[in-house]
């Protein structure tokens, strides 16, 4: 355990952080550039076409990927958000700060690539069932951390505010996919049935595996980015800052 | 080529999923890098009109 | 139960000395509903209830978010905020207290004009009673939210769409299984489970919820 509150205690150091993250910022890039573009041309071009959807299932290859990291994002905001709001640790805040961005627009991109998957595929591009509305009420969400943490400059305020709302609306998420659940089964037959293929080919499964990761490893890597920006920004009127610029 | 080109029919949906994940990829992963050199930039004159004075 | 009730009275009297912050928004619910039911041709709704019912949850949840959305402003802007934080021991009684009153001033008159809305939606009188079930414990949650929002975007100026953006997402809950339970019992169907649900979740709302608005409170002082 001695070792494990060293490093925590190592990552809350600034200067530490910035350049330790720089390594792993260019290996996560790679790994995630590489498994991209392995995966999607894999995807795309030598696995099998679905046998009742034909091509069109190939946008699982970043639907499914987009949509699981957009989730996994927001989750990770909201233990970010409790950790603040326990320990007030300020890397914490600069995580949530730097990761809220690429979570709404990952969630943005789920929509969309949703969207264009159902209209072949189920005949509408919309249907209003429990995780199309859970996503959507989640774009939302991103959206209006968004907006809070522009509304109040002063850092620990707004880092407070937007740890509470992320708390409450990961709380929110898990409720809302059960009231659909109920509420539609009113509206809707079970005539359309959405959701991933039960059981799939290990070829169609592999490109999957290799495009989440990649995905997983960009995004690990834009978040850490973004998170040594925020650093440095906050941290301009100490000494070590200095001596980065002065270096560069 | 053509043939998968096409994407069994449904090359219009197929596509503009791809390119404008394409897109995003690049802006995503570049944006940092800019905003990195931006920041330092900014610092940088920071200092100078510090120094200055 | 002192600091519950110091909080009430006090909530409660400067909402007495402002009454347009609770106007407004019975103003605002009619005059939507009054638009509503004038685009649906003279009020008849041929869809039947359902879509009326949805119609009037909505319109009522706008309105309790825009009354329940001045929570503190008042008392921030003057900074008595400030001295109700430094004598109270316990914030989180005092907050239920203020949201009790915020709700007594801003939902209550609101969801005592439902039958009004009701009537010019045309929504059949059988089912008043399931709304005013539903909307009870559906209109404590909004307040809530509402002031949780309000704490959210102290000192914010022209916070209206900030705290819209916000708060919304967060009634979904609550609109879906409201306006399920009611649709549903104009159907004769069951709603139990969603009355339970709505149950369920005001009281995790007013347990869980003050501690989030005590802990905004008191970073409120911080510039």
């Amino acid at each position: 355990m001695n070792w494990f509150t060293r490093i925590f205690h190592k990552m809350g150091s600034p200067p530490f952080f910035y350049r330790g993250a720089k390594v792993w910022v260019s290996w996560l890039y790679v790994i995630g550039f590489v498994s991209l573009i392995v995966g999607t041309v894999w995807g795309l071009a030598f696995a099998p076409a679905d046998r009742l959807q034909g091509d069109s299932f190939r946008i699982i290859y970043l639907h499914v990927p987009t949509a699981h990291l957009s989730q996994l994002i927001y989750i990770a905001i909201a233990v970010a958000g409790f950790v603040y709001l326990v320990w007030r640790m300020k890397m914490a805040d600069v995580f949530i700060v730097s990761a809220v961005w690429l979570g709404a627009w990952l969630t943005a991109f789920a929509l969309f690539s949703g969207i264009v998957w159902g209209i072949p595929t189920w005949g509408t591009g919309w249907v209003w069932d429990a995780r199309t509305t859970s996503v959507l009420v989640q774009l939302f969400l991103f959206l209006g951390l968004i907006a809070l943490r522009t509304a109040i400059p002063n850092s620990q305020r707004g880092a407070l505010a937007v740890a509470v709302l992320a708390i409450v609306g990961v709380i929110n998420i898990p409720i809302i996919k059960y009231s659909v659940d109920w509420f539609t089964t009113l509206h809707q037959p079970a005539s359309i049935q959405i959701g991933n293929p039960v059981s799939i080919d290990p070829s169609m499964l592999w490109p999957l595996l290799v495009n989440t990761i990649g995905l997983y490893a960009l995004a690990a890597g834009v978040i850490l980015y973004y998170m040594r920006i925020n650093v440095l920004r906050r941290e301009r009127n100490s000494e070590w800052v200095r001596d980065i610029v002065d270096s560069n | 080529m053509m043939e998968w080109l096409e994407m069994g029919g449904y090359a219009a949906y197929v596509w503009p999923v791809f390119g404008i994940a394409l897109i995003f990829v690049i802006v995503v992963a570049l944006t940092p890098r800019f905003q990195h050199k931006r920041l330092i930039e900014a610092l940088r004159i920071e200092l100078e009109i510090e120094s200055e004075n | 139960m002192n600091a519950f009730v110091i909080a009430f009275n006090r909530t409660f009297r400067i909402g007495w000395r402002h009454p347009l912050d609770s106007l407004n928004p019975m103003a605002f619910f009619i005059i939507v509903t009054s638009l509503i039911s004038i685009t649906f041709e003279g009020g008849s709704l041929a869809t039947g209830d359902g879509l009326a019912i949805a119609v009037l949850w909505v319109v009522l949840l706008l309105s309790t978010m825009m009354a329940s959305g001045g929570a503190y402003a008042q008392d921030y802007e003057d900074g008595s905020l400030e001295q109700v934080i430094a004598q109270n021991q316990s914030l989180y009684v005092s907050v239920h207290g203020s949201v009790a009153a915020r709700w007594f001033l801003c939902a209550v008159p609101i969801v005592a004009l439902v039958p009004l809305g009701a009537w010019m939606l045309n929504i059949d009188t059988e089912v008043w009673w399931i709304l005013f079930i539903t909307l009870i414990p559906g209109s404590i949650v909004f307040t809530l939210f509402g002031v949780l929002g309000a704490t959210l975007t102290l000192g914010v100026g022209r916070n209206g769409v900030l705290l819209a953006l916000l708060v919304l997402p967060l009634y979904v809950p609550v609109l879906l299984l409201g306006v399920g339970a009611c649709q549903r019992s104009a159907n004769q169907e069951p709603f139990e489970f969603a009355l339970i649900g709505i149950l369920a979740i005001a009281m995790g709302a007013i347990t869980f919820l003050p501690f989030a608005i005590a802990a905004l409170l008191r970073v409120s002082q911080e510039y």
